[in-house]
């Protein structure tokens, strides 16, 4: 026998307490409870992980640490030292590889901020945004005074493209869930296809569902 | 002694209570009034009518679903939608769904020991695996029409996580339970052999080898085969020759994803209890003859109880053949992919054993309970309340024993998938559902289909009967 308990009692000879407590218990249940809703202000900075899902604040640290990483490789003092100018680069695609539906549209968002605020190297911006700049100087040629209109293929090549994705890893056993997030960056250069800096960065979740005693 | 016999009467109230919240308030309508209210949807659906549809599931909220049964809700919807072609909106409710089904387990787990003593049917309803997979099935269809394939490997990866864990989640639910004061017995939940969906890997196919990955497509052609040899239970039905998917041509590919048929539904079956000295016989006849001996120390005899138990059944479809006509001309046939009824039911034997387990120790408990209720009232009220009482005791008893048969209603059964080679072109394609007779039951017309070369040109078609 596993316990010796309240069940015996019950099912033996119950008392008006367990039968209370039996009706208790199926009463909360029936009745359930209405979710009350409050709202609290909190910080932009502060880290509110509430569902063990990649959030804002995994995309910003993560992008931080990654651009921190590739800026403090030798390929950056080997360009300048060659060039005698800063690199430019363009952020490609991080494809989401992952089983969460994450936007890395924010991800790459930040980590332009970081490579454009960093004044290491020289930034062009690249996917949509350069589609529809490129629309709008082909319109500047009809519409806007000669002296006026952006010229036509005077754009800034980059000099190296950052690619790469994110990719998701989940294990769960006897209620704890750890979630594997690894992100994978590469730095490519545009001319010669060789890549210049390769980067990881893994974050890891434990997700813990918590358990009640009656 | 005035004080004992108002316990009684709170007793007996109590139970009656509980069961006329339970009667009343789970969907709130009779039984008659929600199926005749699905059928007109089912009608609607049939004459591609969706709006009504979907109206007829809103305006139905509030009546017919109560917030226990959430899931079920946004699952409905999110299926309406999809036949709609509203793929965004079908997305918008298919994760509301999922979302409400991981919280809700979660909470479940949680809530595991507290909650033993519970019917079923007074819990919020926290979805089968296999809604729980289709959710992402039917999302990332939406998401290939959508053409963002990115979003449709998401959901395709979500599938393979959910069947990785799902032994795992049930050997923890099982675990909370017997965690309870109540749960005298021990019991195991059961073994899962679901482990590969067969259309997750035919969409992730597609994806991949509409991006000229074909070795990746590969892989999923060899999970597609590896599923008829290591869960032929599951797939029990000839398998498809899609070998041809992996052939690069010259002509572009017209891939047609066919939803055919109704889902599996629970249904309920009896189970009696009888006690004797520190034992129990839970037997039954449907759906098969069945006796199982628990043995419980300290247990009394001469009891007897009865309690209702779901089963998982599939629902065959009058569709025995669906072909493909373009410009007026036959041009093939669809294939068999995939049984939902087969999955649902693997899956379901998953957790079966937790629900048995539960529904015992609550009728023994409860019924126990009742009883000893029932001879304190009839020896210390008016003989004739105290019997009225006992009567209600007992039927309220046998009510609030009822099993929990909620399911979604608009998964399709089967799932039926074909590839036709075409020159790069506009085609009018026209989908025929054929029964055993060859007798066409549905046309499904897709006027001015633009078939490009090297990109994934998919035709989603249904026909739930």
């Amino acid at each position: 026998m596993k316990k010796n308990s309240q069940v015996k009692a019950l099912v033996t000879k119950p008392t008006l307490f367990t039968i209370l407590l039996l009706l208790f218990v199926v009463f909360m249940g029936v009745i359930g409870c209405a979710p009350a809703r409050s709202v609290q202000r909190i910080s932009a900075d502060e880290t509110e992980d509430l569902s063990g899902r990649w959030n804002e604040t995994d995309s910003r640290l993560v992008a931080e640490e990654m651009i921190n990483d590739v800026l403090s490789r030798f390929w950056l003092d080997n360009f300048v030292s060659n060039q005698n100018r800063q690199p430019v680069v363009l952020v490609g695609t991080v494809r989401n590889l992952s089983s969460e539906h994450i936007d890395t549209a924010t991800f790459i968002r930040n980590m332009e901020r970081e490579l454009i605020n960093s004044g290491m190297v020289r930034f062009v911006a690249g996917g949509d945004a350069r589609v529809e700049i490129r629309e709008e100087r082909t319109d500047q040629q009809v519409h806007a005074r000669e002296e006026t209109a952006a010229r036509l293929a005077a754009e800034t090549g980059a000099d190296f493209m950052l690619q790469g994705g994110i990719r998701t890893i989940i294990d769960a056993i006897e209620g704890r869930q750890i979630k594997f997030y690894q992100v994978d960056l590469e730095l490519v250069n545009m001319e010669t296809n060789e890549r210049v800096w390769i980067g990881n960065k893994e974050i890891r979740k434990l997700i813990t569902r918590s358990r009640t005693r009656f | 002694m005035k004080r004992k016999s108002n316990f009684c009467i709170f007793i007996v109230l109590s139970i009656l209570l509980c069961t006329t919240h339970l009667i009343f308030n789970t969907g709130c309508s009779s039984g008659q009034a929600r199926s005749k209210l699905f059928k007109d949807i089912e009608n609607s659906l049939d004459q591609r009518d969706y709006q009504t549809a979907i109206s007829k599931i809103t305006a139905a909220k509030d009546d017919y679903y109560s917030a226990r049964d959430r899931v079920l809700y946004y699952i409905d919807l999110g299926m309406l939608y999809h036949y709609s072609g509203d793929f965004e909106k079908s997305n918008e409710y298919l994760t509301e769904a999922e979302y409400a089904i991981e919280e809700l387990f979660t909470r479940s787990v949680s809530r595991a020991a507290t909650s033993l003593l519970l019917n079923d049917n007074v819990l919020e309803y926290t979805g089968e695996d296999y809604e729980d997979i289709y959710t992402n099935i039917i999302k990332a269809i939406n998401f290939l029409n959508l053409e963002q394939f990115d979003n449709a490997f998401v959901e395709i990866r979500r599938i393979n996580d959910k069947l990785n864990i799902l032994e795992d989640k049930y050997k923890e639910l099982a675990d909370s339970f017997q965690q309870s004061e109540e749960a005298e017995i021990e019991f195991e939940t059961g073994t899962n052999e679901y482990y590969n969906s067969v259309l997750g890997r035919y969409l992730s196919l597609l994806i991949y080898r509409t991006e000229g990955r074909l070795d990746a497509a590969k892989i999923d052609y060899n999970s597609i085969v590896e599923g008829w040899r290591g869960q032929s239970h599951i797939y029990n039905f000839p398998k498809p020759d899609i070998s041809s998917h992996l052939n690069i041509t010259n002509n572009a590919k017209l891939n047609i994803i066919a939803l055919v048929g109704k889902p599996p539904v629970k249904k309920p079956f009896e189970r009696r209890i009888s006690t004797y000295e520190g034992y129990l016989i839970v037997s039954g006849n449907e759906p098969c003859e069945f006796v199982h001996t628990i043995y419980w120390p300290g247990l009394s005899k001469d009891y007897h109880f009865k309690f209702s138990l779901p089963f998982m059944e599939r629902r065959d479809t009058e569709v025995e053949r669906v072909r493909v006509v373009v410009d007026e001309r036959i041009v093939g046939e669809l294939d068999f992919l995939e049984d939902l009824g087969n999955i649902a039911i693997e899956t379901f034997a998953v957790k079966a054993p937790v629900i048995y387990f539960r529904s015992v120790v609550r009728s023994l408990v409860k019924g126990i309970a009742a009883e000893r209720a029932k001879s304190e009232m009839k020896s210390r009220t008016n003989p004739l309340v105290g019997a009225l009482l006992g009567i209600s005791t007992d039927i309220a008893v046998d009510l609030s024993e009822q099993a929990d048969t909620r399911a979604s209603r608009f998964l399709p059964g089967k799932t039926m998938v074909g590839e036709i080679d075409l020159e790069p072109g506009i085609y009018n394609i026209r989908i025929e559902y054929l029964n055993q007779y060859g007798q066409i039951l549905f046309r499904d017309e897709f006027p001015q289909k633009q078939v490009r070369k090297g990109e994934l040109n998919l035709v989603n078609t249904f026909y739930l009967n």
